[in-house]
């Protein structure tokens, strides 16, 4: 942890992160700045007197997977709810407009993981949390953490090469 | 960052795979698992499948990083960051505040300390003050003068003695360092009273000890203080506190410091051992703790008459405690705890003085001794109350 993220100074950056995290979360724009406000906004309201904030960048993606939480299970509630067949056609149909298509295979096999996976991937990946950052981050045992870690990324491997990988993500 | 074992020799842990991958491993550790993947090209492909995941996540989204963030997210970062200055310095300022407080404090404990230090701290002070008084009053030169029937009959260390410890004592023999006994008096302090024995040589010169209740039960070693042109060692065990004052030189003042204690402490002793009968013959007494004592040298027992028959042991017994002494003297404030630093463990001890072999355990009086009589029998006066009722 060569980094301090002890103080606000670094805010803009932290944001910044908020944002692509978001973004690589929801693959929806609009939708990923939602959630950044929202968790702005609880930060905010949150951020007591008397209290101090030893990690100010975990505690901001700690926010922001909460709000997510919410998000996902208010979806769920209004049957906001995707079929595998669905998923299928839509890996199908190309979407994305990365030229690259290694990056789009990537995209791709990304949102066909389980949410819990993907968050874990990009945490660790994406953001470069230690593994106790990260754990602390979605409030999930460090030995959880791991396992998540292990099958997002064979998954993902096994996707990118052509396999077929079964038990994927059914939810969106 | 991974320092699980791995359980499986000549395999990985998968989560030193990945942790090799994220870069959270030592140096050390790394070279391990490089050397590892060397060996297995299946395991190192996936190493490198992981690596290029992480490789392309950034890819894919750190485009996002760049874009302008919205004013309404930039609104909330302003007001986020206020937020978050405000409680680090509602921090600082506790800090600070808290650091103040306890600055405050301390200087106010410890100007309180300096109040209240002599009488807290240390009665023994407080007693060596009143012992020069009452000598200065007593016994020099301008003194005030007996009063009829003051000398004698009365054995005021004998009385003082049965208050304290309930067994009564003579007031010790100084005819070998040529000074005799010439009265003694109760005098009343704020601890309690104290006797004073008077004693002057052939010329007239006063030598007085003074002596109360110990109060607070420590033993303290012969500790030296100038007061004026009166030299004056003060010393305590668990049951009494002496302070011996005199115009004289230090060393012969300690030596007979050191007669005095031994002798005391001795009669003390037998007093015990006897209990209670032999107790108006304090020298029969410490003769047969002598006798019990088959290390210690006749020559030098400790009782007065034994003293007076030879006083060479004593005389040019060896007086290492005089530098004690003189430590102490810097700071006579401190002594009470100061005087423990003593280094000279011969002389240092107020009843080993006479250095000839007699046991320290022995030679003291057991600090178990009855502290005050009163409160002993009150205890069960009260029991006895409680069940009448």
């Amino acid at each position: 942890m060569p980094q301090s993220h002890n103080d606000g100074s670094n805010l803009h950056t932290y944001i910044a992160a908020l944002r692509r995290y978001a973004k690589a979360l929801t693959e929806d724009p609009a939708e990923a700045d939602d959630l950044v406000q929202e968790c702005l906004t609880r930060a905010i309201a949150r951020v007591s007197f008397w209290g101090q904030i030893r990690n100010v960048r975990a505690y901001l993606f700690s926010i922001l997977h909460n709000v997510h939480v919410d998000r996902v299970a208010q979806k769920r509630k209004f049957g906001n709810v995707v079929s595998l067949e669905e998923v299928s056609v839509s890996l199908a149909t190309p979407h994305a407009q990365h030229a690259n298509l290694e990056l789009r295979d990537l995209e791709r096999a990304l949102a066909l993981l389980p949410e819990e996976q993907r968050r874990v991937i990009l945490l660790v990946g994406l953001e470069g949390m230690t593994y106790r950052e990260a754990a602390d981050v979605l409030h999930i045992p460090h030995g959880t953490l791991m396992s998540r870690l292990f099958r997002g990324r064979e998954t993902l491997r096994r996707l990118m090469a052509g396999e077929t990988v079964r038990n994927l993500r059914r939810v969106k | 960052m991974n320092t699980n074992p791995n359980p499986y020799p000549g395999t990985l842990a998968e989560e030193d795979i990945h942790a090799y991958v994220d870069g959270h491993l030592e140096a050390e550790r790394r070279a391990e698992i490089e050397a590892y993947l060397a060996a297995h090209p299946a395991e190192a492909r996936r190493v490198e499948d992981y690596r290029a995941q992480n490789i392309r996540l950034h890819a894919l989204f750190d485009a996002h990083r760049h874009e302008p963030i919205p004013p309404s997210l930039q609104y909330l970062q302003i007001q986020l960051g206020g937020a978050l200055r405000r409680q680090r310095a509602v921090r600082k300022t506790a800090r600070l505040l808290g650091s103040v407080t306890v600055l405050a404090l301390a200087w106010v404990a410890g100007y309180w300390g300096y109040q209240n230090y002599e009488p807290r701290t240390d009665p023994l002070v407080a007693f060596t003050k009143e012992a020069a008084e009452a000598h200065l009053l007593y016994a020099g030169r301008s003194g005030i003068a007996p009063a009829q029937g003051e000398t004698g009959d009365f054995n005021v260390v004998a009385w003082l003695s049965q208050r304290v410890t309930g067994a009564p004592l003579r007031e010790p023999n100084l005819e070998s360092f040529g000074f005799s006994f010439v009265r003694g008096r109760i005098l009343p302090t704020a601890n309690g009273p104290a006797a004073q024995l008077l004693y002057r040589d052939k010329e007239g010169v006063p030598v007085t000890l003074y002596i109360s209740a110990s109060q607070n039960k420590r033993q303290t070693r012969f500790t030296f203080v100038q007061e004026g042109s009166n030299a004056l060692f003060y010393w305590q065990n668990a049951n009494f506190a002496y302070s011996l004052i005199g115009e004289l030189d230090k060393d012969k003042l300690l030596q007979i410091a050191q007669l005095i204690s031994k002798g005391l402490s001795a009669a003390q002793e037998s007093v015990k051992e006897a209990a209670g009968p032999a107790s108006d013959q304090p020298a029969k007494a410490a003769k047969r703790s002598v006798a019990a004592e088959p290390t210690q040298d006749p020559a030098s027992a400790s009782t007065p008459k034994a003293e007076a028959k030879s006083p060479a042991p004593a005389l040019s017994a060896p007086v290492p405690a005089v530098d004690t002494g003189t430590d102490a003297a810097v700071k006579p404030a401190a002594s009470g705890a100061g005087a423990e630093d003593g280094t000279s463990p011969a002389g240092a001890e107020p009843d080993a003085g006479l250095g000839h072999g007699k046991q320290a355990p022995s030679a003291e009086p057991e600090p178990k001794a009855e502290p005050m009589p009163a409160p002993v029998p009150a205890a069960p006066a009260a029991e006895e109350q409680q069940k009448e009722s």
